[in-house]
């Protein structure tokens, strides 16, 4: 009985997410990461014009990985390999991420690499071939002087013999190379265990030794076992899978010949050879060939003013990286690039180890295996690396532009982690051919979150000259804004956390908990973020600032197919820039109902379902009865904040560590106790389904009631609620309830206007609402515990009071600020309109 | 593995120096261990030695300056134990039976003494005998034309390759004895 009851429920949840995921919200992602966090495979561009038609795509593509698990070992096979033109298949795989769940990606990858041609009949000559070319080579390089030396004579092969040709000559020259190897390859992924064994540690040391006596030109070079270890990882990955299948039931024989786990060390040799044939030059410290007239040092021959080291030769790399840096990324961020030539950082800096490593230091091993599928699949000439380094720039141009010379080389040398890899392989897709790849559909949304930490504390005050500011403001706002999503799932983070800690939670909240976001406000959030930076256009007139800027904004992919036009147009004239604002503004308006829209449905959801919780709850007498009630006067407040009703501001926090001056309550230890709390069931939906079967089965009613009406049908419910818990002196509860009434008005009218008026519905007066519905909530659930333990220690307890209220004000001061300047900013913003 | 077998240097008292065809084939990197059977005489030669490789293991020679250096040693390298001693006290010198009793003493699969500045190599109820002679080809207590020469044993798993280095004229020659536990 209560499965059935259970299953209904979730269906119904199920159902919910569905809508969300055809109103195109980020929340696919957030569906498909709940389901396997490896196959994220998120949105990719595809060649549609109509916005629709992608969004709904992007949801079966998300859809779509879960295939090959229902799959057998040979269907998955037959489905990659069989079809005629199988290898587009394969490679428009490999760029949506759905190899990082396939077992057959080390097949995949030699495919790319040109170990396998694509003619499947000729797999077994050259898989054969290349295994006994391996063998050849290692017999030959790897050799015993011992065994050798019977048949020399004994003055030329002995252990201590200078001679050239004495085999322990050589001997001792390899024993130096492979201990120079060694030490590079224990140092290889140390975090990862496989990459610790020691027949494994010998293999790669074989295999990178035996290139470099096959390659004497180039030899071995640091760097090298970086890639040799991921390649190794997939084939052994491969092999595993392959013996278990084999076990359970018949494999292909194809694959049975090339999935060979005896000739790991073979198969990894050729694949490192290819992958080496591309990255040789960029390991190589030749210097490129110039005529010998430029190697002339005649003073008159130099240009006045250049750089010395632009006219010296360079290697093969350095000048790769400067052709990246002065050609790529000048053209698509000119502001970027001024940026590191202005700070004198030049790209071999930073670049060397990105590009060596195909950015195997940068990102952690299941990512960086996805960027290498893309890379790969791109062809053998590994061409996407190049846009891939300028997507990585671009992804955290706003931490250089701001930062110094200290902070761009430790975020350089240190690439913060990144949510989402598959953003910058779009990225870099659509930044080398932005005609035939639409712009990436999430790139707003990923960047608008990373602008995020750093636009909000200027709220409304984003002008240029605030940037330098803001790194230094980042650490504050970073845990701000976490600590802003924290109380939205109740999870008690204190906000001075280290600056890792801040990190990964940063990660964490672009990446999940985005599904529970307020959409309006991420709408709203991108629309500033990209309007107050300089983006990627390289428009500079400094009035049309926001206007060139706004196209940015768009997220909406029905106008992406229209971007790559426009952005090549960007200086034109002012008019036609108004004329595309206009359109723009259109099309957000339409998006922002569709929000709404979705929000109002959810919430009332929510609104039935918390009502049927409730009812029930009254009927039985419950043990924590308060606690479970405070924590069902959280879910309301998410509730409102769905709704729109009450503002979701990050201020939410600091209301949490309020306390009333003039009673003396405060929040002990049992705060902490009812935060778990509401934690669990806010953000575990299986435990709010648990609770819900407390419900009876009555379906939700669609009763969307205006915002007015429902704010105070909700207060009265509070209010009882919270006569239930402890009786409230009763003027105290009129005047809350009075002071929401008014809020929700404000709330109401300001929803009204238009999308850019609506940023600055963060109004101090709501904000001020917020926080005494908070105070009240937690004095009256706290009353009785804390007011024995007050009376204990008075003093202490006085003077954290006193602190918290000093806070308070200080919030208090900074939302004035703040509204002021948004007030200031739709000002400016009205008259740019017109 | 290699070990280098070498002693009776007698620097600078009874010669000037190692042969510079002898110091040309001793380059650092290849040998991991030295086994020295004394009378290195002064710090010098020790020094020297420790530049061909870190592990150096001493003796005490009936002519060493340095007091600290025990009669007899035992070093274990792979799987064979190797028992080093001068061999001054083994008397009459470098007899057969008289080494023996050492072997035994010592229990050691191979035994390095010197003293006689003459080279020899030989098994001897199964277990292996070495005299390196004298590096520096120093004249000793009975004879004046001695042939400088040392020894370089490959030591793998239960194989002890043995190679002889003798100066005869102006050339190196090399000789090859194998001996298996």
């Amino acid at each position: 009985m209560a499965d059935s009851k259970t299953q209904r429920l979730s269906d119904d949840i199920h159902s919910t997410l569905d809508m969300f995921g055809n109103g195109g919200h980020p929340l696919s992602g957030k569906t498909e990461t709940m389901d396997d966090r490896l196959m994220i495979s998120n949105p990719v561009y595809q060649e549609q014009e109509d916005s629709n038609t992608i969004e709904d795509n992007l949801f079966e593509d998300s859809s779509e990985p879960s295939a090959p698990v229902t799959h057998s070992y040979s269907d998955e096979w037959k489905r990659l390999f069989t079809s005629p033109d199988y290898i587009r298949t394969v490679r428009q795989a490999a760029l949506r991420g759905e190899l990082r769940s396939c077992r057959f990606r080390s097949v995949c990858w030699r495919l790319f690499l040109e170990v396998i041609p694509e003619s499947q009949s000729d797999w077994t000559y050259k898989v054969k071939q290349w295994r006994s070319m391996y063998n050849d080579i290692r017999d030959m390089h790897i050799v015993n002087p011992r065994q050798k030396a019977k048949e020399l004579d004994l003055a030329i092969s002995n252990p201590l013999s200078q001679e050239e040709e004495s085999p322990w000559n050589q001997f001792f020259k390899d024993e130096e190379l492979r201990e120079m190897i060694s030490q590079d390859v224990r140092r290889t992924f140390p975090e990862i265990e496989f990459f610790q064994k020691k027949d494994l540690r010998e293999m790669m040391i074989n295999i990178l030794f035996c290139y470099a006596r096959e390659n004497i030109r180039l030899g071995y070079r640091q760097g090298m076992h970086e890639l040799l270890a991921p390649v190794i990882f997939v084939l052994h990955c491969d092999h595993q899978a392959f013996l278990h299948a084999s076990e359970i039931s018949t494999t292909p024989d194809i694959a049975r010949l090339v999935l060979d786990p005896a000739y790991l060390e073979n198969d990894a040799y050729a694949m490192f050879c290819q992958i080496m044939e591309t990255v040789e030059p960029w390991y190589s410290h030749l210097c490129v060939e110039t005529p010998p007239a430029s190697q002339n040092h005649d003073i008159a021959m130099q240009v006045p003013f250049s750089n010395p080291e632009d006219s010296a030769p360079s290697p093969a790399i350095v000048t790769k990286l400067t052709r990246v840096q002065d050609i790529i990324l000048k053209k698509h961020d000119h502001t970027l690039h001024a940026h590191l030539r202005r700070l004198q950082i030049p790209p071999q800096v930073y670049g060397i180890r990105w590009i060596r490593l195909l950015f195997g230091r940068e990102f952690p091993l299941q990512d960086l295996l996805f960027l290498w599928d893309a890379i790969f699949s791109d062809g053998i000439s590994f061409g996407l690396v190049d846009y891939i380094f300028v997507a990585m720039l671009l992804y955290i141009k706003n931490l250089l532009v701001s930062g110094d010379y200290q902070t761009c080389m430790t975020t350089l040398m240190r690439y913060p982690p990144m949510g989402d890899v598959h953003f910058l392989v779009n990225k870099a897709l659509y930044l080398r051919d932005p005609k035939n790849f639409p712009r990436p559909v999430n790139y707003e949304y990923h960047y608008g979150h990373q602008m995020k930490m750093t636009s909000d504390p200027s709220n409304g005050n984003q002008d240029q000259q605030q940037r330098g500011q803001r790194a230094k403001s980042m650490q504050n706002v970073g845990s701000k804004v976490t600590a802003g999503w924290s109380t939205l799932t109740r999870k008690m983070q204190k906000p001075k956390g280290g600056e890792v800690r801040k990190r990964t939670m940063k990660k964490a909240d672009s990446e999940p908990e985005t599904g529970f976001s307020h959409p309006l406000e991420d709408e709203l959030e991108d629309l500033k973020a990209t309007s107050s930076s300089s983006s990627r256009a390289p428009a500079k007139m400094e009035p049309l600032q926001d206007m060139a800027k706004s196209p940015q904004a768009s997220k909406d992919p029905s106008l992406g197919g229209a971007a790559s036009s426009r952005r090549s147009k960007v200086k034109t004239s002012m008019k036609e820039e108004a004329d595309k604002l206009q359109k723009k503004k259109a099309a957000l308006q339409s998006r922002l109902h569709d929000m709404e829209a979705m929000c109002k449905y959810s919430s009332s959801k929510m609104d039935a379902h918390i009502g049927h919780l409730q009812d029930k709850m009254l009927q039985e007498d419950l043990k924590h009865e308060d606690e479970v009630f405070l924590a069902l006067a959280g879910l309301k407040q998410v509730r409102d904040i769905l709704k729109g009703t009450l503002k979701f501001s990050t201020n939410i926090l600091e209301s949490e560590e309020i306390v009333i001056n003039d009673n003396y309550f405060t929040k002990e230890a049992s705060h902490d106790q009812e935060e778990t709390k509401l934690d669990e069931e806010n953000i575990d939906t299986s435990e709010t389904d648990s609770l819900s079967n407390y419900l009876s089965q009555t379906e939700s009613k669609d009763s969307i009631s205006t915002n007015l009406s429902e704010t105070q049908s909700r207060e009265s419910f509070n209010a009882a609620v919270v006569e239930k818990v402890e009786p409230q002196p009763q003027e105290l509860l009129d005047y809350h309830h009075e002071e929401n009434k008014d809020a929700s008005l404000k709330c109401s009218m300001t929803s009204e206007n238009t999308e850019e008026s609506s940023e600055c519905k963060e109004t101090q007066d709501i904000d001020e609402n917020v926080l005494k519905d908070k105070e009240n909530k937690l004095a009256s659930g706290l009353e009785d515990r804390t007011d024995d333990a007050a009376v204990k220690d008075p003093g202490g307890k006085r003077e954290r009071k006193r602190s918290i209220s000093q806070e308070f004000e200080f919030v208090n001061a900074e939302d004035d600020v703040t509204g002021q300047d948004s007030a200031t900013e739709t000002e400016q913003r009205e008259e740019d309109s017109s | 593995m290699l070990v280098l077998v070498l002693g009776d240097l007698h620097i600078p008292y009874r010669s000037n120096g190692m042969p510079a065809k002898f110091k040309k084939l001793l380059v650092p990197g290849k040998i991991q261990h030295i086994l020295c059977t004394g009378n290195l005489c002064t710090k010098e030669s020790f020094d020297y030695l420790k530049t061909l490789a870190s592990d150096v293991h001493v003796v005490k020679g009936d002519f060493d300056e340095n007091l600290s250096y025990p009669e007899q040693k035992v070093v274990t390298v792979g799987q064979f134990k190797i028992g080093l001693c001068h061999g001054h006290q083994v008397v009459p010198w470098g007899d057969i039976e008289s080494l023996a009793m050492v072997q035994r003493q010592l229990d050691v699969d191979i035994l390095i003494s010197g003293h006689t500045h003459k080279f020899e190599a030989f098994e001897h109820e199964n277990k292996f005998y070495i005299n390196p002679g004298t590096a520096t080809g120093a004249y000793n207590a009975l004879d004046s034309g001695v042939t400088p020469s040392f020894v370089l044993m490959d030591i793998q798993a239960t194989t002890v390759v043995t190679y002889v280095y003798q100066l005869i004229g102006d050339d190196v020659k090399v000789e090859r004895i194998e001996y298996k536990k």
